[in-house]
């Protein structure tokens, strides 16, 4: 069964044709050619392929495209704004958070929905905030700095 | 993944209607569901999506709680309701997954899922949860205790679905205790809730274990072991309960030592509970 779905993307309305069975991430890396969302482990774990969904962080091959129908969507393309990094994305560049880049999308995602919620979180709300993203080359430590970083309250 | 339809009721009558027809499945957070669809364990004709039925979503104040089965994992272990009158509650939300999961999986679907390791069960259960269930003979009632039937199994019917859950008032002390590999997105190697309460003086102790047997157990004969015994017979009261669990070895971890873990994590609890409550084991 096809479903027509509307959706904002990254601030602009979209529109597409889906089958019931295909999932939030395909929808997003092969109709709309956003391939900055990755997928990794398609079952949940490893939080590759966050995204946020109506403000909330949440893992795109868990949802299917027509659930998302009326949603609002962030994916990493969005984070940038007028040729402007966001400062998750400055600070990560800048205190090397970013080693293969694979988990990069989806550590960005999870930061932005915590940031989103609370402006400078602590350590401790940082670390959960990305217990469901894996990092292979395990660059946590980089990676909850920059996130620190970003909310203002990280060790310059 | 088996093609499938889907269909996104606004009503419960509709829901009903939708969930009543051959190889229909109701989808709530999909955390599970779609990756057992995916892995075609389960193969469904039609996804009802049930989170769009306002009846079905968010926590009452009324006497007993009604939590309605597609609150998510994160709305329960942040709702002030729940953080005040049953915070195991929320800690076992909190437990479950990861922010991203929590932020789809929903209570209903934790419990209808049925996994020997759910997190939100074992809570349930001490709390004494009842199960509210829409059918097309009207609404029933389940105690959460005797919901589970076996793995991934239970009393409900094809066509029914779970409305919320109904949590009377209690007062007393809860511990909440989970072991795993890790602390995010893992599954429970063993799962333990003590609750402790004070009636007429004695104190008596609710507990429920998870990830040990085919379903998450109400730990009934080790609590009617410590109504006789009292905080002296602890150990007694942990042979009761090892009698009752009946482990498998898994990736996760092999029976004896989820034999011990249990052990180890109810002493621990019952501890916790009883000296907050101002007795002593």
């Amino acid at each position: 069964m096809e479903h027509v779905i509307h959706l904002t993307v990254n601030g602009t309305q979209v529109s597409g044709r889906v089958r019931s069975d295909r999932r939030l991430v395909d929808f997003l890396r092969e109709d709309l050619e956003l391939t900055g969302t990755k997928e990794g482990c398609g079952e949940g774990e490893c939080g590759a392929c966050t995204i946020i969904m109506n403000g909330m962080a949440v893992n795109s091959c868990l949802v299917l495209a027509v659930e998302a129908d009326g949603s609002e969507i962030l994916t990493v393309e969005g984070l940038a704004r007028g040729g402007e990094l966001d400062p998750l994305q400055e600070e990560f560049a800048e205190r090397g958070a970013v080693q293969c880049g694979y988990c990069t999308p989806g550590m960005l995602m999870s930061a932005k929905a915590l940031l989103s919620k609370h402006p400078s979180p602590t350590e401790e709300q940082v670390r959960e905030a990305i217990a469901g993203n894996l990092c292979r080359c395990t660059g946590y430590k980089k990676i909850v700095e920059a996130i620190l970083a970003a909310g203002g309250s990280g060790r310059a | 993944m088996v093609s499938f339809d889907y269909e996104r009721p606004v009503t419960l009558k509709e829901a009903m209607l939708a969930a009543s027809r051959e190889g229909a499945h109701p989808l709530a957070g999909g955390t599970d569901l779609l990756v057992k669809v995916r892995r075609e364990t389960v193969s469904p004709k039609l996804l009802v999506d049930l989170k769009h039925i306002p009846e079905l979503h968010g926590i009452t104040q009324d006497e007993p709680t009604f939590i309605g089965a597609t609150t998510t994992l994160n709305q329960i272990a942040d709702s002030p309701t729940v953080l005040e009158r049953f915070p195991v509650l929320a800690k076992a939300a909190h437990s479950v997954g990861s922010r991203q999961v929590r932020n789809r999986a929903t209570i209903g679907g934790n419990v209808a899922n049925a996994s020997p390791a759910a997190d939100t069960v074992p809570a349930l259960m001490v709390l004494d949860a009842q199960v509210v269930l829409a059918g097309p003979g009207g609404d029933t009632t389940v105690p959460v205790c005797s919901f589970f039937t076996g793995p991934g199994k239970t009393v409900m019917r094809h066509g029914e679905i779970i409305r919320g859950f109904l949590i009377p008032e209690v007062k007393g002390t809860f511990s909440f205790d989970k072991v795993s590999r890790r602390n995010a997105v893992d599954l429970a190697t063993a799962s333990v809730v003590v609750f402790g309460f004070v009636e007429g003086g004695d104190v008596h102790l609710r507990m429920a274990a998870g990830a040990v047997a085919p379903t998450p157990l109400r730990l009934f004969d080790a609590e009617r072991v410590f109504d006789e015994g009292g905080p002296d017979a602890l150990v007694e009261v942990l042979d009761a309960a090892d009698a009752a669990i009946s482990p498998i070895d898994d990736i996760r971890g092999t029976a004896a030592f989820r034999r011990k873990v249990v052990r180890v994590l109810l002493r621990r609890g019952i501890q916790t509970v009883l000296s907050s409550l101002g007795g002593d084991a």
